[in-house]
């Protein structure tokens, strides 16, 4: 039986790359791929240092996974779960769908451009189309309050890269409040209480108001 | 409405189609909000002779967030005082709204629902108008965006055949999808990409483009010319309508405009007849938005199969 204690070890994981991300002034988020208990590839954002507007984090790993393993990498990825630590955008989201990952695990929502729930369902639609990837299942709020507070570190400073950068300076960072989940938006209450347990089912029926530990 | 030259148009437009110039189709959801978009709003009775005292009353103390500019200030009734629209519900309780217009003799209020949103045809105004609260019309604002919209079709249409043209020289296990990205103000700046996917799956060649293109400004920047964001300024030139992860990265990049030959109905991201139709150039929440066309005249681009992601 897998216990929930190895997916907040892997969140963990993708925090630390997330941090990574942050220390090269990039959008820390942060992924690490696990293939059969196995961490096989991480990645963080690089749009600032590439210039480029789709080298998220997702798709650093997916490069690292399709280099060490170009024969293979379609096989190995449909065996393997992503650990991120904000939810995958429409683009991720649709090519995560399009390799048919397994599984997806994410910190916070991405409320302007998450592709697993909040704007848009990559991961479940078009289901009833038979030549259709296979769908996959997201369980957002694996320490969304470490994702959260890695994000709010990061839009403390100036993103120089964007054109007519704002001023931030009258910003502070908040460290207690933080954004609850409306898991209704991500999955089933059945994939819920699969994951997370009976006993915590009182968070996904009233509307995320509460946050999953890893123990309780 | 149907086809015709509007005076302040660049193109002939048929404006139920959304074609121009009979060549290209402007693609967008034509779907409003769902239903009447109705509110409810304070309707104040007053005698005509109090109009100029309500009115400034109410822009005095209404700084309402719910937008009701479309909507006709007053309506007179048959024993001629003035129906008086004083902001929405949401906006004051009674108490407050008595308070307001405290200096103002009042007749009557009532709470009454109006259309909240500007209709988009003149039909559905009138019909709102007769069953709720007059709307104020002033055109239809579709027509409006659609008429500022300046294409050179020429030029589209040679990109095309240019791209249809590389997309017959694939070979092998590759696809005919073809894409090229022209910098609109400087259109020698061109990149080209051929779908890749037998090597990376995810080599479509819109994803190849834009990291050609910033492969080109990271060159750039090291010559110490001068800088551009991402893909700002961009035209995408495709062979078949992008999936959603293409799609997406369009809208990351801050592209344009679109334009592209053949449909993807199971897999297109753009039409709002493909797939899920999620029109992803012009949903509401994305922080960008371009503009997507797709080419009607024959144009000889392969067809690939319905389930490939493009």
């Amino acid at each position: 039986m897998e216990q929930l204690s190895t997916h907040f070890r892997f969140m963990r994981k993708a925090l630390e790359v997330g941090q990574k991300a942050l220390d090269e002034k990039e959008v820390p988020v942060g992924c690490v791929f696990v293939h059969r208990g196995k961490v096989i590839a991480e990645g963080s954002n690089k749009t600032n240092e590439t210039l480029c507007g789709t080298r998220h984090a997702e798709f650093e790993g997916i490069s690292q996974i399709v280099s060490t393993n170009p024969n293979s990498y379609k096989d190995i990825l449909k065996e393997t779960d992503l650990y991120v630590t904000v939810e995958p955008c429409i683009m991720c989201a649709s090519a995560l769908r399009q390799l048919q990952i397994k599984r997806v695990f994410f910190g916070c929502g991405n409320d302007r451009f998450g592709g697993n729930g909040s704007v848009l369902s990559l991961q479940i639609d078009q289901a009833e189309v038979e030549s259709f990837p296979r769908g996959y299942c997201c369980y957002p709020g694996i320490l969304n309050r470490e994702a959260v507070m890695l994000l709010r570190k990061f839009y403390l400073l100036e993103n120089d890269s964007a054109p007519q950068p704002t001023t931030k300076k009258t910003r502070n960072l908040i460290e207690d409040e933080f954004p609850r989940i409306e898991y209704k938006n991500y999955l089933t209450r059945n994939q819920f209480v699969e994951m997370f347990g009976e006993g915590r089912v009182g968070i996904y029926d009233s509307g995320g108001d509460g946050f999953i530990e890893e123990s309780s | 409405m149907g086809t015709k030259r509007q005076k302040t148009a660049h193109h002939t437009i048929n404006y139920e189609t959304l074609t121009f110039d009979e060549v290209l189709r402007n693609v967008r959801s034509l779907e409003g909000p769902p239903g009447e978009g109705l509110i409810h709003a304070w309707i104040a009775e007053v005698p005509a002779s109090e109009s100029a005292k309500v009115l400034s009353a109410i822009r005095e103390g209404v700084d309402d967030t719910v937008d009701l500019k479309h909507l006709k200030r007053f309506v007179k009734t048959a024993n001629g005082t003035l129906r008086t629209l004083v902001c929405s519900v949401d906006h004051m309780k009674r108490p407050q709204l008595e308070e307001l217009l405290r200096s103002v003799t009042i007749l009557n209020i009532t709470e009454e629902l109006v259309p909240g949103i500007y209709p988009t045809t003149k039909e559905v105004s009138l019909e709102l108008s007769a069953k709720y609260w007059p709307i104020s019309w002033k055109g239809n604002p579709l027509v409006q965006e659609l008429n500022e919209l300046k294409v050179d079709v020429p030029a589209v249409k040679k990109n095309l055949e240019y791209i249809a043209k590389i997309a017959k020289e694939t070979t092998g296990k590759q696809l005919p999808i073809v894409t090229m990205m022209v910098d609109s103000r400087d259109p020698q700046r061109r990149v080209v990409s051929v779908d890749s996917r037998e090597t990376n799956q995810l080599a479509h060649s819109v994803m190849r483009c834009i990291q050609e293109v910033a492969d080109h400004e990271v060159e750039r920047r090291k010559l110490g010319e001068e800088r551009d964001y991402l893909c700002f300024g961009y035209d995408v030139y495709t062979t078949h309508e992008p999936c959603a992860m293409c799609s997406m990265a369009l809208v990351h990049s801050r592209v344009s405009n679109l334009y592209y030959v053949n449909q993807s109905p199971v897999t297109g991201a753009i039409d709002p007849q493909s797939g899920s139709g999620y029109c992803i150039h012009r949903a509401l929440t994305l922080n960008w938005k371009f503009e997507a066309w797709h080419w009607l005249e024959e144009l000889d681009v392969d067809k690939i199969a319905p389930d490939v992601f493009v």
